[in-house]
């Protein structure tokens, strides 16, 4: 049976950050109503929102269905899709199966958190609810989880820290040129050199902040994608992967299964090699974490990840753009909205408006990998100019 | 009180956990129990600064490989770690600290 083929025709995305006086609902809503401008005012068939925690940040649930009233929806399929951090990721793939299947036609996909009203303790009591009774209880969390990663990566091939530092400073470069990422400042490595130890051998400036903010993409089966826009973003491959959930039963802390293995998957869905790919965006919870993503997407070889940022590779204007949007260290992390604005990024590139930070050239295909815990299930995307 | 921590083995592979679960990887469900006597190695520690609400600063955890099973577990704050340390788990009120072998 020959696939339908599935676009993006729209984007929207609040800006990241600290947003005072909004709530989740307002955040939803700017970004999906962005998304409906942008894709010429379509009224899509079904809505999947991905939210981690609005029980535990503002006492609601439902968010999928108080948001379909919101945006006027009726007699469409609507539903909330969860998967901790990687919740972006899992609700593209959920509209893009349920389009591919035939039942639906388009999907708008929201995604979000309003966090900046918790506390760190609070916001860190609530994502430290993600891992198993065992683990919690050691005091563990996934920040903490990121330095004995680290640590680990460090002894094994021989570096210090620098490497981290230059990720962190190639990300807020790129953040520096968002207008919609939560720091939008350049530092330097002496800037992250001078800032406080979280977990040893990490610092603050190794680290994404807390933030607020929502993305939206409009999917559509392509023949309809036509009518709505003339750069529709082909998504030509897609899936899923999960890792051990405790971290521990891992046979090597450097190779995350659910990373390697859905990218593999997506990789010949699309019909692509890695040689193909010239932009990704990932899931930088952690300076650490773009370095052995990097390496367990294949990109580089277990231990040569760390050069990509030092030798200026993944900057934007660099052979192998990495985390043009700032990446989730500068752009920030709204936990929900993460995975969608990831595709939110890609599509601006891939379309030539991403302004100061576009890429040098528009690549044959991109890349995100949107991952959930401490690599516990991943959805990664392929992505194709369709025109 | 302490005791040593019981592995969960997987009948069909061989393979250890700790903690336990409900389906083994090679998708067995016949699992016997081994109390956990082999001394293991640190092979990645972290001083957290910021520990989550409950927990008090420094707060230590490292991961012990002891061959037939890797343990995330804690550390007590008089023992300053080093990678390769060896080292025996005790387990204290549900939770592993790892403790250097003198
Ligand atoms: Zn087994």
């Amino acid at each position: 049976m020959k696939r339908r083929r599935i676009a993006i025709v729209g984007v929207g995305m609040t800006r990241f950050g600290k947003h005072r006086d909004r709530s989740l609902m307002d955040l939803l809503v700017e970004a999906s109503m962005e998304a409906i401008r942008d894709s010429r005012g379509a009224e899509p068939d079904s809505l999947f929102v991905s939210v981690m925690a609005s029980e535990l940040y503002e006492n609601i649930t439902g968010p999928a269905n108080t948001l379909a009233g919101l945006l006027g929806f009726r007699d469409k399929v609507v539903m909330r899709v969860e998967n901790t951090s990687g919740s972006g990721g899992a609700a593209i793939f959920a509209a893009w199966t349920a389009i591919a299947s035939g039942v639906v036609d388009s999907a708008l996909v929201v995604g979000g958190e309003k966090m900046t009203h918790k506390s760190t303790a609070e916001n860190a009591a609530i994502i430290a609810t993600l891992v198993s009774d065992y683990e919690r209880s050691t005091g563990i969390t996934l920040p903490s989880y990121a330095a004995l990663m680290a640590r680990y990566y460090m002894s094994k091939y021989g570096i210090d820290t620098e490497p981290l530092a230059h990720v962190a400073v190639k990300n807020h470069l790129h953040g520096s040129m968002n207008p919609k990422a939560h720091f939008q400042k350049r530092i330097t490595l002496e800037d992250y050199y001078n800032s406080r130890v979280v977990a040893e051998p990490l610092r603050v400036m190794d680290y994404t902040p807390i933030s607020d903010g929502a993305a939206a993409v409009m999917l559509m089966e392509l023949d309809k994608a036509l009518s709505y826009t003339d750069k529709p973003v082909l998504i030509t491959g897609i899936s899923g992967a999960t890792d051990t959930h405790v971290v521990h039963e891992r046979s090597d802390l450097l190779d995350i299964m659910a990373v390697r293995r859905s990218t593999e998957k997506a990789l010949a869905m699309a019909g692509r090699n890695r040689t193909d790919v010239g932009l990704v965006e990932l899931h930088d919870m952690a300076t650490i974490l773009e370095i052995v993503e990097l390496e367990s997407m294949g990109f580089y070889k277990p231990g040569e990840g760390w050069r990509a940022a030092v030798e200026g590779e993944t900057r934007y204007d660099g052979s192998f753009p990495v985390n043009t949007s700032g990446g989730l260290k500068s752009k920030g992390h709204p936990i929900g909205a993460t995975g969608v604005a990831q595709a939110y990024e890609i599509a601006l590139q891939l379309r030539g408006l991403a302004g100061e930070r576009q890429v040098r050239e528009i690549p044959d295909a991109a890349m995100s990998m949107s991952m959930g815990g401490f690599g516990n299930n991943a959805y990664t995307i392929v992505y194709e100019p369709g025109w | 009180m302490e005791r040593k921590p019981v592995l969960q083995v997987c009948r069909a592979c061989g393979k250890a956990y700790y903690p336990r679960k409900a389906r083994c990887y090679c998708g067995s469900t016949e699992f016997e129990e081994r109390v956990l006597e082999a001394k293991g190695r640190i092979v990645t520690f972290t001083i957290i600064h910021v520990p989550p609400a409950g927990f008090q600063p420094p707060l230590k955890v490292a991961i012990a490989d002891f061959g037939v099973v890797k343990i995330l577990g804690r550390l007590e704050e008089g023992y300053e770690p080093g990678l390769g340390d060896q080292v025996e788990a005790l387990e204290r009120d549900g939770v592993v600290f790892l403790k250097p072998v003198s």
